[in-house]
């Protein structure tokens, strides 16, 4: 009986040894699969609002225009054409007439009125983007095909907001409206007219999606991925295993250090730079020591930089500033370690003989872990103590809401979710958004504020930049961050997609576009 | 449920009051047993490593907010011998200065239990009636609270550090003490000289602190001993989470949860502390094992 | 004897209560808000107010307790702020996982500990019997978190004999949903396949798991051994030339099982705690793992439910274990 059972077990467990390697040689589709950290939570384009929804959104709904390549440009998607009035306020959308949901209905200009309604009634995730430039009421259709946005203000880029305003099929959602609005239907269900279609959804383990082969708009590869599933893979390690051993296409979320021993392995490769993430650490430019304007020039002149960009394994490289390389051009950075100026703004300050501040970062992000040590070895230097706490990332937001308890020090990566200054300098030193995540140090400074407005509300290119760039050296001025580093992508690609280089996109949302994805071997 | 600390005999009638006069003879029983020996040689050395270990080892700044970016990562050589971890720094010397948190976390954790509990569990069983009955479901309520689940929770609520996670722990830590104290002193009640007092017309709290309290000693000791590695384990499971000990300060759960990602490329960075947990907490349940055969005369045979 | 499961029926309610009460506060103290978090960095106050409205976050603590029990008796669980679902149907999903891993941990304990007590009971201060002591306590002596980080290493990364997390392969379709527990499934609707996969995702978390009742059991079955072959009718068999084997299996290894039963029930709520870690290391989708990112997030309401279910199920544990320890055992008699 022992025996027996015994080599029953031996049995069971080479067939399945022997069933697992049968998997990789399947039939003639062409699956993609993908290790991600985050769970999909919802896909409703009216709630979910982040880099793994934003791409999920866009494999089973369309916008009016979207993100495409790298650098990266605005492109007409369900749009055809489109006017802006001469005081910037409307805007005039043309869309294509062959564009049809998932059900066979067409994309009008009435389901594109009612997807704009929905979110802004909704209210959550991309909503946000459209505060103060769209209103309820603002959208109506002029015909079957074309749509009008009036605007309570110019708004320079708002071709670059519409790209996360996906159209939803009205009759869809009001078949299943129930009494939010369609937020319960829409969490795993899409009402969309987007390439793939869900064909298996287990919240928090895995999602799957097959590829609709008559597509409206067609498909850019002929080779293009048939099925998608993004598995849950919380363990970094089980991710990097994922993709060395060919189980995995594509991985999201690599340390640099991870990113480094893969690269060109089997041909495993990352994400070609440069990236639009921007890395820095926030002080508290209202509360405790660090109001001080020069006890923050004495930490922006003693910080070990070469140290910090070491974390990224030289893979990251030194801000200028508060924007990205591929938007600030060829500026140099204004600060750089010189233990002489720092002591010397030091002494100016209001702390000469140093003190204590308080570096929080959020629990379980080992690079803002490892920059919290190395910030405090570099400030022990001239006398300042920095004391490290994780907190969960609730906590840490509970905390800014008042300057008070809003942490001394508090290290931010800012994505964007879209490629415009807008984008970076409103969210992280207009005064309006102190206390809000993007802003932990409650920074506000008039002159900024002002400038930004008036950018923001011009048409014009060159003059933006020309205010963009004033507004840029007042805030270096007040030295309210330290703009450490530009990060490396952290999506490592497997070999069978063959064409990421060329289809890759660093903004939030477009890094795992797998339409445009072809698919080899 | 609580975290099962010792090891059951057969049956389980507590030990008698240990007696000083059986000095020698636990000095003789313990020479009889080499593994309570190896335990004791084992302490012995820890406890050497926590106390004068810090003041030892080569890079004792890098406990304290040092790092070395351009040696991140380093194999074992040299300079550093067993190798650096994420921000450069020496995983020797940061492993020995943990030695010495986690033997305070784990001592103030039993003694904040131990002062929670033994006292409630000797007003319990010595009192009966509604008390024992009140205390009784309260230490049951306890029990039944997942252990690790309540630090965490409270280790988050009350935010992550040495102090909170002492008190996380200590409190899900005490109902142990309480019952075996409630034990003790229930088996002792009846007792002759227990009565004696009580019909000389000793008071009751009286009779609590001068002859149960010291009578009960034994069965503590024993359990503390045993305990005192498990808390250290608990305390790391919280660091290992990330809601024990913060950054600088080395603690072994927090650098395996520190070395983990890096398994592959430094896998000394989490192998090491590792090592020397188990290497300290069997030290304490040999020498635990060892003290119980000793002042427990029932598991002699 | 009836008498005796209503008695400890009403304490367990009592105990259930108290667990729920000491959990929604300590939960409910915590200072961050979840509903900030759920609403997302761009809400505005309206929105923010209209969450903390839906989720009751408005209302006293008092009441929001006295809400959520009345949910509870109805089998509502509540709704995560987080994650936007409802507790529930995820601890119906995530439970079995943890169940089949703490059962299969539980199997591991009995199925190594025997043995191992009775080679050291039979050995008894010799050689074996010192290897098996210093055995046992190695085992409880290991950090269950960082074995769990060697076997990867050394199983998944260099020998590649296992995998290294999950519960089962990513690209197939687990068995279908009987119990819930994969192996279990696997075995009922005879995919012998499944199964094979299943044990292999299993074996390694399972025996991280096992250590705390592997040695316990080992100790337990020693000691009693030894109790029963000190006994009189033991030695009169001996002394009749009964071999020692036999008396071990025919008379004391049956004495020994019924303490070996009350240590499983025992070791049940305890390796149901310990699983949290190694879940959390081995990605197993289990209710430990669940509970881990809800204390991250401070999302109380998937805390909660976790909490009260490890409460119930340890403590409907130990009722079972008591009524069997009744059954088998008519030397114990339950007085009130």
């Amino acid at each position: 009986m022992r025996l027996r059972s015994l080599s029953l077990l031996v049995m069971v467990v080479l067939m399945a040894v022997l069933s697992v390697s049968a998997v990789g040689a399947q039939d003639a589709e062409r699956p993609v699969v993908m290790y991600s950290l985050v769970e999909l939570y919802t896909i409703d384009p009216a709630v979910g609002f982040d880099q793994a929804i934003g791409s999920t959104l866009k494999q089973v709904y369309d916008s009016l225009f979207r993100y495409v390549g790298n650098p990266p440009t605005v492109q007409p998607w369900l749009a055809d054409s489109y006017t802006v009035s001469d005081d910037g306020k409307t805007y005039t959308v043309a869309l294509r007439q062959d564009a049809v949901f998932q059900d066979g209905s067409p994309v009008n200009a009435d389901a594109v009125v009612y997807s704009a309604e929905r979110l802004l009634r909704v209210g959550q995730g991309a909503a946000g983007l459209f505060t103060g430039v769209l209103s309820p009421g603002g959208t109506t259709a002029v015909d079957a095909n074309t749509v009008q946005f009036v605007l309570n203000q110019p708004y320079g880029p708002f071709l670059d907001i519409l790209t996360w305003l996906f159209i939803v099929n009205p009759a869809v959602v009001e078949a299943n409206k129930g009494d939010d609005d369609g937020v319960t239907y829409l969490t795993n269900a899409s009402a969309g007219s987007g390439p793939y279609m869900i064909s298996n959804w287990l919240p928090g383990e895995s999602y799957e999606f097959t590829a609709n082969p008559g597509y409206w708009r067609g498909w850019p590869n002929e080779n293009y991925a048939t099925k998608v599933t993004r598995v849950v893979t919380r363990e970094s390690s089980t991710r990097r295993l994922g993709i060395e051993s060919g189980e995995a296409d594509f991985v999201d979320w690599m340390s640099v250090d991870d990113a480094v021993a893969l690269d060109g392995v089997n041909g495993i490769m990352g994400a070609p730079g440069p990236t639009l993430t921007v890395y820095d650490v926030k002080m508290n430019t209202v509360d405790g020591p660090t109001a001080d304007v020069n006890l923050r020039h004495a930490i922006a002149y003693a910080t070990d930089y070469d140290a910090m960009l070491a974390i990224w394994g030289g893979r990251g490289s030194r801000l200028a500033g508060p924007l990205p390389p591929s938007l600030s051009g060829d500026a140099q950075p204004m600060y750089n370690r010189d233990l002489d100026k720092a002591r010397e703004a030091l002494a100016a300050s209001a702390y000469p003989d140093g003190t204590a501040l308080e570096y929080v970062y959020v629990t379980g992000l080992e690079d803002e872990r490892r920059t919290g040590l190395v910030l405090q070895d570099s400030l022990k230097e001239i006398g300042i103590d920095v004391t490290i706490t994780a907190v969960g990332w609730a906590d840490a937001v509970a905390t800014f809401a008042d300057p008070t308890t809003a942490p001394d020090l508090f290290p931010l990566y800012s994505g964007t979710a879209f490629a415009d200054p807008d984008n970076y300098l409103w969210a992280s030193f207009h005064s309006s958004l102190a206390g809000n995540w993007t802003n932990p140090g409650h920074y506000g400074n008039p002159a900024v504020d002002a400038l930004l407005e008036q950018a923001r509300a011009t048409v014009d290119a060159a003059t933006r930049a020309d205010l963009y760039n004033q507004a840029v050296a007042a805030i270096l001025a007040d030295s309210p961050n330290l703009f450490l580093a530009t990060t490396p992508e952290d999506h490592i690609v497997g070999p069978r997609i063959t064409n990421y280089a060329a289809v890759y996109s660093p903004v939030m949302g477009s890094m795992e576009d797998f339409y445009f994805f072809a698919v080899g071997g | 449920m609580t975290i099962q600390t010792s090891f059951p005999r057969s049956g389980s009638p507590p030990p008698p009051p240990a007696g000083n006069k059986s000095l020698r003879l636990a000095l003789y029983r313990l020479r009889q047993s080499p593994l309570s020996v190896i335990g004791l040689v084992m302490v012995v050395f820890i406890l050497f490593a926590g106390v004068i270990g810090p003041e030892l080892v080569p890079f004792p700044e890098d406990a304290t907010g040092n790092t070395r970016m351009e040696a991140r990562l380093t194999a074992p050589n040299e300079t550093y011998v067993l190798g650096t971890d994420d921000v450069g720094r020496d995983v020797f010397s940061r492993t020995v200065i943990a030695t010495r948190t986690s033997l305070v976390i784990s001592l103030v954790v039993l003694a904040i239990a131990m002062l929670i509990g033994i006292p409630l569990g000797a007003i319990s069983g010595f009192f009966g009636g509604w008390v024992d009955e009140v205390i009784m479901r309260i230490t049951d309520i306890f029990l039944t609270v997942p252990a690790l689940l309540l630090a965490m929770a409270m280790a988050a609520a009350l935010g992550s550090g040495m102090v909170n996670a002492m008190v996380a722990i200590a409190l899900v830590w005490w109902p142990g003490y309480a019952r075996l104290t409630r034990g003790q002193v229930l088996s002792l009640r009846e007792r002759e000289f227990i009565e004696a007092t009580r019909a000389l017309g000793g008071g009751r709290w009286h009779t609590i602190f001068r002859h149960i309290l010291p009578n009960i000693l034994s069965a503590v000791i024993v359990k503390a001993s045993m305990d005192i590695g498990f808390a250290i384990l608990v305390a790391a499971g919280l660091g290992y989470i990330g809601v024990g000990v913060q950054a600088p300060t080395p603690e072994w759960g927090v650098m395996i949860s520190e070395g983990r990602g890096l398994l592959r490329q430094a896998w000394w960075a989490s192998i090491v502390p590792g090592v020397a947990m188990f290497t300290t907490v069997l030290g304490f349940n040999l020498l635990g094992d060892g003290l119980r055969d000793i002042l427990d005369p029932k598991t002699r045979r | 004897m009836v008498r005796f499961v209503l008695q400890r029926l009403a304490l367990t309610l009592v105990v259930l209560i108290g667990l729920s009460m000491l959990t929604f506060f300590v939960a409910r103290i915590i200072p961050a808000d979840p509903i900030l978090l759920a609403a997302g960095p761009r809400a505005s106050e309206a929105q923010i107010q209209l969450l903390r409205e839906r989720y009751g976050y408005d209302r006293p603590l008092v009441e929001q307790y006295v809400r959520y029990m009345g949910d509870l008796l109805r089998g509502d669980l509540g709704t995560s702020v987080v994650l936007k679902r409802d507790v529930g149907p995820d601890l119906a999903r995530y439970f079995p996982a943890t169940l089949e891993l703490v059962l299969a941990a539980l199997l591991i304990g009995v199925l190594l500990g025997v043995p191992l007590g009775l080679v050291a009971a039979v050995y008894r201060d010799r050689l074996p019997d010192q290897i098996s002591r210093v055995f046992s306590l190695g085992m409880v002596s290991i950090p269950n978190f960082w074995l769990a980080i060697v076997l990867q290493l050394i199983l998944a990364f260099t020998l590649t004999i296992l995998p290294f997390t999950g519960r089962f392969d990513r690209l197939l379709h687990p068995p279908p949903t009987l119990t819930g527990m994969y192996t279990v499934d696997a075995l009922l609707t005879l995919n012998f396949e499944a199964f094979g996969t299943a044990l292999r995702y299993m074996i390694a978390p399972a025996f991280c798991l096992s250590l705390g009742a592997l040695a316990t059991i080992a100790r337990t079955v020693r000691a009693d051994l030894l109790d029963v072959l000190g006994t009189d009718y033991i030695r009169t068999a001996r002394a009749v030339g009964i071999p020692t084997s036999v008396l071990i299996l025919k008379y004391a290894l049956k004495n020994a099982s019924l303490n070996t039963l009350t240590q499983v029930g025992l070791f049940f709520g305890y390796t149901l705690t310990g699983s949290v870690l190694v879940e959390n290391i081995f990605s197993w989708p289990g209710i430990g793992n669940y509970a881990v990112s809800a204390a991250l997030t401070k999302d109380f309401v998937p805390l909660m439910g976790v909490t009260l279910l490890t409460g119930f199920a340890i403590v409907l544990v130990n009722i079972v274990t008591d009524f069997f320890y009744l059954v088998l055992d008519p030397r114990i008699k339950y007085t009130s």
